[in-house]
């Protein structure tokens, strides 16, 4: 299990439906594609991973395995850019 | 009815809406500025003036109003940039002002240091394009004096003057002909940081975030 939230020092929006976030810390803005802002908006409404991989897998037509896997990709990438930070439960 | 206008790191949260508007446009009209208390949320504050706190300043000299200290542009700009162009916020100000329509803020972080002859002496601001003024208090500890006045046709009277002394107070005012304004010099030992700069019709905010996304490129 683990959860996932929104790192304090970031500031974000939507812009033309995108999410669009800025770091307080390095000064990076960052937009999410259309997958990247339903995981972001999925993250801001409960931030357990488990609960977000089940509004991945409502949302898109994807298999679990891929879910799981391209969840993982994207929520490292998210964490290696300070955006959010991932904690053990 | 109580109300919350902050600015927080996912946008503009506004609870009364209808009311506050209605008081803060007969506010702005009789005094010619509206004050909004804690206008950026709390814990951003604090993040905020702790990165002001290490970022360097720079003399600067705005021709017949003042000498200031001016901040580098940094992070800490652009996020204040970030908040202060929400789509949402700009519309409160185009409620109560009526200047519409309101493209985008421009503003930076800037200083008036105690005893040092720095301040902004009366002027209107009426240039380039100018709209509407805002200050936010940026500054971590209460300072004295550095208040803000209005005068009339460069008569010898302040007809309105506002404190702006609380950590991330916001207020907002009006720029017009003859409608003149300027900060009194701090007293004490403290200095006063503020975010201020100005409301105007154009470009839109949307088109300068875009540019600058595509600057970086960064996609996820």
């Amino acid at each position: 299990m683990s959860h996932i939230q929104i790192s304090k020092d970031v500031v974000y929006r939507e812009l033309d439906g995108s999410i669009v976030t800025l770091s307080l810390a390095t000064g990076e803005y960052v937009e999410l594609d259309l997958v990247g802002t339903r995981i972001w908006q999925l993250i801001e409404q409960d931030g357990r991973r488990s609960s977000v991989r089940e509004g991945v897998l409502a949302s898109f037509d994807i298999d679990e395995n891929t879910c799981d896997q391209e969840l993982d990709a994207f929520l490292s990438t998210l964490a290696a850019k300070g955006l959010i930070l991932i904690t053990a439960t | 009815m109580a109300h919350r206008f902050q600015l927080t790191r996912s946008g503009t949260v506004f609870e009364g809406r209808d009311e506050a508007i209605a008081q803060w446009r007969a506010e702005y009209r009789r005094c010619h500025w509206v004050k909004w208390p804690g206008l950026i949320e709390p814990r951003l504050l604090s993040l905020l003036q702790a990165k002001i706190e290490a970022a360097e300043f720079f003399d600067k000299t705005n021709v017949n109003i003042g000498d200031e200290s001016r901040m580098r542009p940094e992070a800490v700009s652009a996020v204040l940039e970030f908040l202060t162009n929400d789509p949402a916020f700009l519309e409160v100000v185009r409620s109560i002002t009526g200047c519409d329509p309101v493209g985008c803020f421009r503003g930076r972080v800037y200083r008036l240091l105690p005893n040092t002859g720095q301040m902004s002496d009366w002027h209107t601001d009426l240039v380039h394009g100018r709209m509407v003024t805002l200050s936010i208090n940026l500054s971590a500890e209460p300072y004295q004096g550095g208040i803000l006045q209005f005068r009339e046709n460069s008569g010898p009277n302040v007809v309105s003057q506002v404190a702006n002394t609380g950590a991330g107070d916001g207020v907002l005012f009006k720029i017009a002909e003859g409608l003149e304004h300027r900060v009194t010099p701090l007293t004490g030992t403290v200095p006063r940081t503020a975010y201020a700069g100005w409301f105007l019709r154009e470009p839109q905010f949307g088109f300068l975030l875009r540019k600058r996304l595509e600057e970086t490129h960064a996609t996820t």
